[in-house]
């Protein structure tokens, strides 16, 4: 009987240790290796007082920022590895890792051009987002199929119905409600103080303005050479005549898609500028004398940018005991009955240019999990604005502060905050829901920005007619056969319109022949353009 | 009739003269240019119209390049390429040359005709990249150093060169005993001093300059040389501004200011070994150049 106890309980625990044994195989199986990422991207730069400073250092110096965001994601069973290329030879180096056989599992693919990029998403060598969302958690793919990221699929899905890559997309806000920033036209305000002259509001004010710059001798060289540079891109004045800003756009008013030459404003925009440059009031973009040139000799004195454009004021070079340059934006409504347009982001903007794509021997699975961590809320309170209590602040009302020179807490670190942009859109594509402008510009240009310049920037967010300044994000993609027809057709047209517009402006050539140069257009296929458009238009309300 | 154009005429002489001048003035005057932009105040040198002399002397794009370590190693790189690569082309155009001029080389006319061949045809940037990446170059110094190190125009010119020394010497050495490797280290080298310094020169000048194959097979700047830095301070990013995102623009209207100066004294910087060694080494320049132009 001892025996036979001794027996059994002896069965038993090497049962016992079988068992054991067993779980803890399966357990290490389970307890597996973070997913691992290979990242292709740009080595993005960004100056701190004047010292160049790479995304690659970041990473090397193991900077908190870069430590963040490469934890958070191991947290989320993801480690990622990047291989940081610099700007100018990453088209070179993508280009040649195509013909070579990629072996990177993610990259950004905005140098590729839209026939390239079709080509490699039909032919399998992306991997389809809406199969990667298959793996995801839930955030991602509540983000692209309800939220903000839906505008990706709408737009840039394939003619297989499927999502090849991701763009950069946002949308803005201010005081609670959907805003764009402005593009327009900027004038010299710290000339306007110095002279005693109203912002104009109209265009004989605008022409008044710049010919009192000239006789008054605004900048002091004892020459009349003060003048406004001319955008031959349709940026600016063409939006006070109701004309949009690119070869081919969506008219807000009309929702239908237009060219400015076929706009019955075109011919009054042209030889109003056309005046303009031949009074010496205006000087070409395409002349010798750049800007950069102009603003350092102190001469420009407007120019189209975003209404926001504090920045450009640090390349003037205003006489010693002069007041810094400052610039302001306006608007002029240039012809009665036609609403003035403002060139802009849009409230809810896709970035055409930025584009960032799987490829396919990339796991899902690794991809899902970078999606479902970019897509969150607080990785865009990140990129935009960095750590809390290192780069910004919330005050005590809830508003957020960046932590700049002069505040308690600067720091380092804080200095580098222009690193928030090192990798938004060179290794991670830009992704901002509601972004408040209240942030973002209004407060974070403060003291950099004249007061005036921010209250006017804030006065356009909510503008009722905003005409994209890079259309090509409002359509949905073009088909293969679409993008072939483009592609023939549209350098010829461009460069075309382009000779047009330089030899109008310069009387080379005279309006009377207003027709001939049309019926040239569609010759070279503008009509055929136009149809493309409205096709790609029509397929995004769908 | 008489011939008014002769040795010795003044009116030549002075025709000569003034088109010499224009030409050395076409030649230096954009090397001054940079040079004195690089020296001049940086919003003067943004304007670019600083024509004769510097103006506000300035020398603080040039204190920030002392400084730029990125420089500096870009600098001692490419001396690595420029030393390794020229050693070696020395040593393969020596040991190709050397049996090419034994006229009792069996094939010895094939052999030539199938170095001549691929100095005249090559396969093309694609196929270039296509070998590099599968040999496993890619990424690596030894993508610029191998590709480079051997060329059968100058290993045309050392045979040439070779064969204007007497067989008879070779002979001489045989029968004394020497080897083939002997002869040529301790009679041939010795005596085609003059055209390898010649060979090394052109090399050291070709791999200073060179910045593309780099720009196709070092996507990192641990290796990169020298004119690929150079090309890419110059080149700035050049979008246009208003196209950009506003924090976009107000980062690249930055980088623009501070890049505008410096750009110039950078030209000076890279262009400097080359410039400070070229005068010690022109004779050897134009020994090469009428090489293979005379016989006899």
């Amino acid at each position: 009987m001892k025996r036979k106890l001794l027996s059994s309980i002896l069965a038993l625990c090497l049962t016992l240790s079988l068992l054991a044994g067993a779980v803890s195989f399966a357990a290490a199986e389970t307890a597996t290796e973070p997913l691992t990422l290979k990242m292709l991207g740009v080595d993005s730069k960004a100056e701190v007082d004047g010292v160049p400073n790479y995304l690659s250092y970041w990473i090397e110096e193991d900077n908190p920022m870069w430590h963040k965001f490469y934890n958070d994601l191991l947290e989320r069973g993801l480690k990622i590895e990047p291989d940081l290329i610099m700007g100018d030879q990453y088209q070179t180096t993508i280009a040649a890792q195509i013909a070579a056989g990629l072996s990177t599992d993610y990259l950004k693919i905005s140098p590729l051009d839209t026939v390239t990029r079709l080509s490699m998403g039909l032919a399998g060598d992306f991997l389809a987002i809406n199969d990667i969302l298959e793996y995801s958690d839930g955030t991602a793919k509540e983000w692209f199929e309800n939220g903000i990221g839906k505008i990706c699929i709408q737009r840039q899905s394939l003619e297989d119905g499927k999502l090849y890559w991701i763009n950069s997309h946002s949308s803005s806000v201010y005081q609670g409600q959907p805003a764009s920033t402005g593009l327009g036209t900027l004038i010299r305000y710290d000339w306007l103080e110095k002279l005693g002259l109203p912002i104009p509001t109209t265009l004989d004010e605008f022409v008044e303005t710049l010919r009192a710059f000239q006789e008054q001798d605004v900048n002091g060289d004892g020459l009349n050479d003060e003048a406004y540079r001319i955008d031959t891109n349709f940026i600016g004045i063409p939006q006070w005549f109701g004309i949009g800003t690119d070869m081919y756009y969506i008219d807000p008013i009309t929702k239908t898609v237009m060219t400015p030459w076929k706009h019955e404003q075109i011919q009054p925009y042209i030889q109003f500028i056309k005046s303009l440059y031949d009074e010496g009031l205006g000087y070409l973009n395409l002349e010798s004398t750049s800007t950069g040139t102009m603003m350092a000799d102190n001469k420009l004195a407007g120019y189209p940018s975003w209404m926001g454009d504090f920045w450009s004021k640090w390349s003037f070079v205003v006489p010693e005991g002069e007041p810094a340059a400052d610039t302001v934006g306006f608007m002029i409504q240039a012809v009665d009955g036609v609403e003035p347009l403002l060139a802009g982001d849009g409230q809810v903007k896709l970035a055409v240019s930025d584009a960032f794509a799987f490829t396919k021997q990339c796991d899902p699975k690794a991809a899902a999990i970078f999606l479902d961590y970019i897509c969150t809320p607080e990785y865009s309170l990140f990129s935009l604005q960095g750590i809390e209590g290192v780069t910004f602040v919330y005050e005590e009302d809830g508003s957020l502060t960046r932590i700049r020179e002069g505040h308690p807490l600067f720091n380092d670190m804080a200095k580098t905050m222009a690193g928030a942009t090192l990798w938004n859109t060179d290794l991670v594509p830009l992704l901002r829901p509601d972004d408040d402008q209240e942030n973002s510009a209004v407060r974070a240009y403060k003291g950099l920005a004249s007061d005036k310049q921010i209250e006017v920037m804030a006065s356009f967010y909510f503008y009722p007619y905003i005409i994209n300044n890079a259309p090509d994000g409002d359509f949905a993609i073009a088909t293969q056969a679409e993008t072939d027809r483009l592609e023939e057709l549209s350098t010829d047209l461009k460069t075309y319109t382009s000779e047009l517009m330089t030899d109008l402006i310069l009387g080379n050539r005279s309006f009377d022949k207003w027709d001939s140069y049309i019926a040239d257009m569609e010759r070279l296929g503008l009509n055929d353009m136009l149809e493309i458009y409205q096709a790609r238009y029509e397929r995004t309300l769908r | 009739m008489n011939n008014k154009i002769r040795e010795g005429s003044r009116i030549a002489d002075i025709i000569m003269y003034a088109a010499l001048v224009v030409i050395c003035f076409i030649v230096i005057y954009p090397l001054w240019y940079v040079l004195i932009l690089s020296l001049s105040d940086p919003a003067k040198a943004m304007t670019m119209k600083v024509y004769t002399v510097p103006y506000k002397f300035n020398i603080q794009s040039y204190a920030s390049l002392v400084k730029n370590n990125d420089m500096w190693h870009a600098y001692a790189v490419t001396i690595f390429y420029a030393v390794t690569t020229t050693l070696l082309m020395l040593v393969t155009s020596s040991l190709t040359a050397y049996p090419l001029t034994n006229r009792n080389l069996v094939g010895r006319r094939y052999v030539t005709t199938f170095l001549l061949i691929p100095m005249f045809i090559s396969g093309g940037m694609i196929p270039s990249y296509l070998l590099i990446h599968r040999l496993g170059l890619y990424d690596s110094p030894l993508a610029l150093i191998i590709p480079a190190c051997y060329s059968t125009g100058n290993i045309i010119l050392v045979k040439a060169y070779f064969s204007t020394i007497p067989e008879t010497l070779r002979e001489s050495a045989y029968i004394d005993g020497a080897n083939s490797f002997q002869i040529l280290a301790r009679i041939y080298l010795p005596m085609a001093v003059p055209i390898l310094a010649v060979v090394a020169v052109y090399t050291i000048v070709g791999v200073w300059n060179s910045w593309f194959s780099a720009l196709l097979y070092l996507p990192h700047k641990e290796w990169q040389p020298l004119q690929l830095y150079l090309r890419r301070v110059i080149v700035a990013d050049s979008r246009p501004i208003n196209t950009l995102p506003p924090e976009v623009a107000a980062e690249l209207a930055k980088q623009r200011i501070s890049a505008a100066q410096m750009q110039y004294a950078m030209i000076i910087f890279c262009a400097a070994p080359m410039l400070l060694i070229y005068p010690f080494f022109q004779k050897f320049f134009i020994r090469g150049v009428m090489l293979g132009s005379l016989k006899g």
